[in-house]
């Protein structure tokens, strides 16, 4: 009978009710979004007079637009421009929609003392503060204090270590008579701040850093020959390595700073892959096929090379033994250009220059699955140079007419053109982490 | 980094470039010819350039051995030749001599095996779609490959000497196939006798 | 021999009382002794040829007196042996008359005693039939009385039952009237009943399901608003699951958020909780009967 049946119902419904009113309410959420993280880095305070020699709040906005994961708010659109913790209103920032806050100050160096640097990193929304440092500016070098600052604010806000206070290398060729110069560049990992350590009236080659960044070991052309040189970027000094007859070149330093590997030619025509031990002088053939090997390249446990060669009738990369050069296993099935090995810092995945019908671009490769995943678009993208935090690419292409650098994040999402100046630039090599932290931190973090 | 170092050595290794650009001047050795048309060069190199980039060469009936370097006609071999005529030019990615070249690197052959004080360096390059080293290991191999072809000839390998360039110093740096065409080569470059330039 | 055969015959006479057979078989006997005899004197001698047969000359034999003598001798023994058999025989047959006779005269004697006995059992056999069919017709009676009772007993039972279930049948439709009408009034309370309960539980469920969609909308757009402000790590790891616990006042302000369990890093852990006050002022539900305070999110991408 439906009253029958229509009572425990009621019963059962009241129970229903009484317990999701105990019960605390989840709700679920599966998706975010994808976007850069919304952060507004206030221009810096400077106590000094006139005007700041760097912008600080410049550089360091632009290092995290650039890694790809951040969108900084460009300074016209701050409703206030607070430089330290005390006179934020957070307001001000909702209001602009940005989740994260910079503040900071420069002072000039007072009489005896340094030039010093003060930053703040707050949450806007939880109004936390984040990270706060007092940093030393050493040798004036402000703008690598503002890197280091972009680096801290990176890791914290990511999780991962920046790579914004580290260095490159390149080669500019400048043509205005005859041959014109070649040059061997290093600056910040920016583009700015460049430095000449060598130049030629000749052709120069493919910059390689030591593990320590205290070295560059590279290729110079005199007299109608090749010679690999190692120069000490600090002093200048160098010192010729090689200087073998026929072809020299590709030099790559060991993940331990022992070892050298090259590309020579014994035999004319003939690349092959040797590894020179640096501390003894010992040359070791490790490639012995009679076709183009070169552009090593080390895993970074040192125990095997990344290597280009075109022993199956195209360039492709190879993998080999660095201790024998036994049995090279080709890694990449995909098309028919594979080129320029660069290994991640982590071992796990390789860019390298990738042909696509007839489009040249950097790609990355999956050690593991094998799978090639295109970060440009060409045609012309060539010499990738992993970061020392595995998280961007640099790389170069054309631009304006013009050959130039830029950087890729490595999901392939953000792009962008390092600052670089007259010239073609050429076979860029991203320096290492800096040895021991340049920035003491004496205030706090949370 | 000490940039007062670095400035240092710059200026010495400036004044020493400058003193061999000189002597190089001087000497009007002859080297790659550069791009464009009126590209400034001194000496022969300039003659040289503006003949690749004028177009074809009108070659002479004589046998090019004159040394006189009479008018307009010049030898078809030794120093004296014409950049086309000491010029072998490679399809994409191949490094094989093709026989069109044959006639003229035979000439070459004969006079290098004439003259046995005569030395030449064998410079290969390439075009510029591909990696820097890998460009360098081609253009070795195509240089190789005319070292053979004149070894095969009879040529004494003491008067052959080779050089990769790569993709540095193309003949025309258009971004086109008919740029990329004339990149791919090497070039018999007769060397000052008894020097190595 | 001849003995045991007239017993036979006797016997035999008795079983089929039969004097013809008797005598017949007294004749096969007697005569089957005189063959006998006569068969004992046939087996000596030669064979004699008899009268009017043809044979052969006999040789003739010289013969002495003496043998002859002593032959005739033993022919007469024989012959005086054989006549004795014969008196004997006859004497013998004399008397097996006579004992037949005899026995002729007992069999005679014997069969009026079984006629007699025959007759008189008979008799009897007819007086016990004649008694037994007294007996059945009495017993037949006594049945057909027992029977008759039986049925008056039956059908008095029968009657009694009747009588009974009449009288049941009366009180229970007395009783079904008593509980009809009884049941009649209660259905109809609980009728009135269950229709006042019926509207009520309507009321609730409506209630109910209107709570439900406008929960069910709040938790829409909070989820939504959520989403949009959480800028998801692009390397966090597979398998993300951070549960943070929020409070909020009534117009939706967050006014604090713990994290309560969270396998993500610090950096992904920092924009959870950074979307959840960015979502801040949460979106408030139509019904403020579903609005809770507290909210725990569950951020877990990978799960659908």
């Amino acid at each position: 009978m439906r009253m029958k049946s229509l009572l425990p119902l009621a019963l059962l419904g009241a129970i229903a009710v009484a317990t999701t009113a105990r019960a605390d309410l989840v709700i679920k959420i599966t998706q975010g979004v994808s976007q850069p993280t919304p952060i507004a880095v206030v221009p810096f305070a400077w106590k000094g007079g006139g005007s700041a020699p760097v912008n600080v709040a410049n550089v360091i906005g632009s290092d995290l637009a650039r890694s790809g994961l951040f969108a900084a708010l460009p300074v016209s659109k701050m409703l206030a421009r607070p430089s330290s913790g005390d006179d934020v209103n957070f307001t001000n920032w909702k209001a602009v929609n940005v989740n994260d806050l910079v503040v900071g100050a420069v002072s000039p160096a007072s009489a005896g003392g340094a030039v010093r640097m003060r930053f703040q990193l707050f949450n806007v929304y939880t109004q936390k503060q984040l990270l706060g440092y007092q940093l030393p500016v050493h040798d004036g070098n402000l703008r690598f204090a503002a890197h280091n600052a972009a680096d801290m604010i990176y890791q914290k806000l990511t999780g991962r270590r920046g790579a914004f206070a580290t260095r490159v290398a390149y080669i500019r060729h400048v043509k205005s008579t005859g041959h014109g110069r070649w040059e061997l560049i290093v600056s910040d990992s920016d583009g700015a701040d460049a430095q000449v350590v060598v130049k030629a009236p000749d052709l120069l080659m493919s910059p390689a850093w030591s593990p320590d960044g205290s070295r560059i070991a590279y290729v110079e052309f005199e007299n109608h020959e090749s010679h690999i040189y190692v120069q000490n970027v600090q002093t200048g000094q160098r010192k010729l390595v090689l200087s073998h007859p026929g072809v020299n070149g590709a030099p790559a330093f060991s993940p331990d700073g022992h070892r050298l590997a090259v590309a020579l030619s014994t035999d004319p025509g003939n690349t092959d892959i040797y590894v020179l031990n640096l501390v003894s002088g010992k040359l070791r053939q490790l490639t012995h096929a009679s076709a183009i090997d070169t552009e090593p390249a080390w895993m970074p446990d040192g125990k095997s090379l990344i290597f280009t060669s075109d022993r199956g009738g195209s360039p492709q990369l190879y993998r080999m033994p660095a201790r024998s050069g036994a049995d090279p296993q080709r890694i990449t099935w995909n098309g028919t250009y594979n080129a320029r090995a660069s290994v991640s810092p982590d071992g796990k995945s390789v860019a390298l220059v990738h042909r696509d019908n007839g489009s040249l671009r950097i790609a990355v490769l999956d050690l593991a699955t094998g799978n090639i995943r295109e970060l440009t678009n060409g045609p012309s993208d060539l010499s990738p140079s992993f970061a020392p935090n595995g998280a961007m690419v640099l790389y170069t292409t054309s631009a304006g007419g013009n050959r130039v650098l830029a950087t890729v994040s490595v999901d392939g999402r953000v792009r962008e053109q390092l600052s670089g100046g007259a010239g073609a630039l050429s076979q860029p090599a991203w320096g290492p982490f800096p040895q021991g932290l340049a920035a003491t931190p004496s205030g706090g973090g949370q | 980094m000490n940039r007062n170092a670095l400035r240092t050595l710059d200026m010495k290794h400036l004044c020493g470039v400058a003193a061999i650009a000189g002597l190089l001047a001087l000497a009007g050795c002859q080297t790659a010819p550069k791009t464009g048309p009126g590209a400034a060069a001194s000496g022969t190199r300039n003659a040289a350039a503006s003949a690749s980039t004028a177009g074809a060469e009108t070659t002479g009936m004589g046998s090019g051995q004159s040394l006189s370097g009479s008018g307009s006609q010049k030898p078809q071999a030794g120093p004296e030749s014409s950049y086309e005529n000491r010029t072998v030019y490679f399809d994409f990615d191949k490094s094989v001599v093709k026989s069109d070249y044959f006639p003229m690197l035979k000439k070459q052959a004969q006079y290098l095996s004439d003259h046995s004080d005569a030395r030449v360096l064998l410079e290969g390059y390439t075009d510029d779609r591909g990696t820097w080293e890998y460009n360098i290991g081609l253009g070795a191999r195509r240089a190789a490959a005319v070292r053979q072809f004149l070894l095969l000839q009879g040529v004494d390998a003491g008067q052959l000497k080779t050089i990769s360039y790569g993709e540095a110093y193309p003949a025309n740096s258009a971004d086109n196939p008919k740029a990329w065409a004339k990149n791919r080569r090497v070039v018999i470059k007769y060397l000052k006798p008894g020097s190595n330039s | 021999m001849i003995g045991a055969a007239l017993r036979e015959g006797v016997h035999g006479a008795r079983a089929n009382a039969g004097p013809l057979t008797l005598a017949v078989l007294l004749h096969v006997v007697v005569g089957a002794v005189l063959v006998l005899s006569s068969g004992v004197n046939a087996a000596n001698p030669q064979d004699m040829p008899g009268p009017g047969e043809q044979h052969q000359p006999i040789q003739a034999v010289v013969v002495k007196n003496s043998d002859y003598q002593a032959a005739q001798a033993s022919i007469r023994k024989a012959h005086q042996a054989r006549q004795q058999q014969v008196e004997r025989l006859k004497h013998q047959a004399a008397q097996a008359r006579k004992e037949r006779e005899r026995t002729q005269h007992e069999l005679d004697e014997l069969r009026k005693k079984k006629e007699s006995a025959a007759s008189e059992a008979a008799q009897q056999q007819k007086k016990v039939q004649s008694q037994k069919q007294q007996l059945n017709d009495l017993n037949a009676q006594a049945q057909q009385v027992a029977h008759k009772r039986q049925q008056v007993q039956d059908e008095l039972k029968k009657l009694k039952q009747q009588a009974a279930e009449a009288e049941k049948q009366r009180a229970a439709e007395q009783a079904h009237l008593k509980k009809v009408r009884q049941q009649t009034e209660q259905a109809k309370k609980a009728a009135a009943q269950a229709r006042k309960e019926q509207m009520q539980q309507q009321m609730a469920t409506e209630q109910h399901q209107q709570l439900d969609k406008a929960r069910g909308n709040w938790v829409a757009a909070i989820r939504q608003k959520v989403t949009r402000s959480w800028i998801r790590p692009p390397d966090a790891p597979s398998g993300l699951d951070c549960k943070v616990k929020i409070t909020q006042s009534p117009d939706g302000h967050v006014e604090g958020a713990a994290m309560q369990a969270c396998n993500g890093d610090q950096a992904v852990q920092q924009s959870i909780i950074t979307a959840v006050y960015k979502a801040s002022p949460l979106p408030t539900p139509d019904d403020p009967d579903v609005f809770s305070r507290v909210i725990v999110f569950e951020f877990a991408p990978d799960q659908s």
